[in-house]
């Protein structure tokens, strides 16, 4: 028990004193923390100004989902959309900023997203998940956020461009100024695109606060059988 | 899925939810004996003015953020609390209309089947790990259960005026000495929301204060449930959050995701009328 309680207070005082030195590296670093949002980007091709350089894989993907109306579209099941379509979405979202982590919560299905600031890895070996596995790391005054293991079910916007599981994204977080934050994000899928593609956006600040949100309730597409199995 | 029927709940379903919790509890375990070994090492560091305390701070050996508040940021273990009235049923302070609303519950009709939220004070009572992340004027506690999220003012803001009531309600924090209080108000009732996996039910006029105090090596947690239409005085519970190692190589916090396959919503019919408040319009019957 006294070493137990021993470790505990080391831990507490190893703590304190990291959070002091990330404090005042903290302080050198914009502050990105608050309530942000894109423009509404319902297809990237829209963003980037000519369509997104498929293969004919991707192209196939898209065109069928294209022709399903939205009712294959993941986010009509409630499904979660992903890390970028998050942001994409015309939904503001509120970034929450430690020197360890950053967070993301998105009104949009009232879900986060986690950016490991630590220095971690990604790991080797990883079952996808919706959201991936992102780490972010300080290039100057850019956050520059590193996304894998992302599942191949998420739509990249809801135009219906499609992405498989060997998505990689990079995103960059430049504060241009008080009211804004330049956005990026690089999309590199070799399995359906024939070169990767880079969208900008400017996230605006709101005044305003994240406000809740329910996909679920009333859901009667599923309920009653409207949206096919796919 | 957490939503299964509560009877299940209590009984034999009890012990698989709680496994990957006792995994979590060895990985402290293990990881408290390293840090033991670094006890010597870290005991001189304990000592430099960096780590000292804010001035003005009440409590001692605590984190604390730069603003001086203690700092409730970490990785924690939720006891899993899917009855709030276990062993003291006899104790609960219904009102008629609460203790009929108990009883005439049907464990089919748990809202999380769903995959609605499950609202406040149930939301803190799931078997699934919770970060929180503190920043002077937010506390974020993000949930591994449904990978959904509370964010919690703590400028001393009022209430929302004039707004719709909803899953989560609308909940403000501000600091009584080092206790960080949380005031939430204006939750939807059943059908949307229960109190627990148990079905204590709640109406519109819920009222939850929760208390959160950081010590050394845990937070000392406790929630009063103020529903006068259902509880005819303040119920009150309390309980530890514990700290929780990842497990190496692993993320603090898994993706989880309700609505993924979730096969049952095309069987969930509803037997009984909604007992609570609202309407429960929009949902078919």
């Amino acid at each position: 028990m006294q070493v137990l309680r021993g470790s505990i207070l080391a831990g507490v005082a190893l703590s304190a004193l990291c959070s002091v030195l990330q404090a005042q590296a903290q302080s050198k670093v914009p502050d990105l923390s608050g309530v942000w949002q894109a423009p509404y980007t319902n297809n990237l091709a829209t963003a980037l100004g000519h369509e997104l350089p498929m293969n004919a894989t991707g192209l196939a993907g898209f065109k069928a989902n294209r022709d399903s109306n939205e009712a294959y579209d993941p986010s009509s099941s409630c499904l979660p959309v992903g890390p970028a379509r998050g942001i994409q979405a015309p939904l503001p979202f509120q970034i929450v900023q430690t020197p360890n982590l950053i967070i993301i919560l998105f009104e949009y299905q009232r879900t986060y997203r986690l950016i490991y600031m630590d220095g971690r890895e990604h790991p080797k070996n990883w079952d996808p998940e919706w959201f991936g596995f992102s780490t972010g790391k300080w290039e100057d005054d850019t956050l520059v956020v590193n996304t894998s293991w992302m599942n191949d079910r998420t739509w990249l916007d809801t135009a219906g461009h499609i992405h498989s599981d060997k998505l990689k994204l990079t995103e960059r977080f430049r504060k241009v100024s008080p009211e804004t934050v330049k956005w990026t994000v690089t999309f590199d899928d070799p399995v359906n695109y024939t070169e990767p593609f880079t969208i900008a956006r400017d996230l605006t600040k709101q005044d305003t606060m994240i406000m809740s949100y329910s996909c679920e309730e009333n859901e009667k597409d599923r309920r009653e059988h409207h949206l096919p199995e796919k | 899925m957490l939503s299964l029927p509560s009877n299940l709940l209590l009984t034999g379903y009890t012990e698989i939810m709680f496994e990957p919790i006792e995994m979590r509890k060895n990985s402290l375990h293990i990881a408290v004996a390293l840090a033991a070994l670094a006890w010597t090492a870290t005991a001189l560091i304990a000592q430099t003015p960096a780590a000292k305390a804010a001035p003005g701070a009440e409590a001692k050996g605590i984190p604390r953020t730069i603003d001086g508040k203690p700092d409730f940021s970490g990785l924690y273990n939720i006891p899993y609390t899917p009855n709030m009235a276990r062993g003291k049923e006899a104790d609960v302070p219904y009102t008629e209309r609460g203790k009929q609303a108990y009883l005439n519950h049907d464990s089919k009709d748990d809202p999380t089947a769903n995959c609605w939220f499950p609202g406040v004070p149930r939301i803190m009572q799931s078997p699934y790990p919770a970060q929180i992340i503190q920043s002077p004027g937010y506390l974020a506690i993000l949930f591994e259960y449904m990978t959904m999220f509370r964010s919690i003012p703590l400028d001393g803001r009022p209430h929302a005026a004039n707004m719709d009531p909803t899953f989560m309600g609308d909940s403000v924090g501000h600091w009584e000495g080092d206790t960080l209080v949380v005031d939430t108000v204006n939750l939807k009732d059943a059908p949307w929301t229960w109190l627990d996996t148990a079905g204590h039910q709640h109406s519109d006029a819920l009222h939850v204060t929760e208390r959160f105090r950081r010590l050394p090596d845990k937070i000392d947690y406790e929630f009063t449930v103020d529903d006068p239409k259902m509880y005819s005085k303040p119920w009150t519970h309390a309980r530890p959050l514990t700290p929780l190692k990842p497990t190496a190589g692993l993320p603090e916090l898994l993706e989880y995701n309700c609505d993924e396959n979730n096969r049952d919503l095309k069987h969930l019919i509803s037997t009984k009328p909604a007992l609570g408040g609202q309407s429960g319009s929009g949902e078919p019957q």
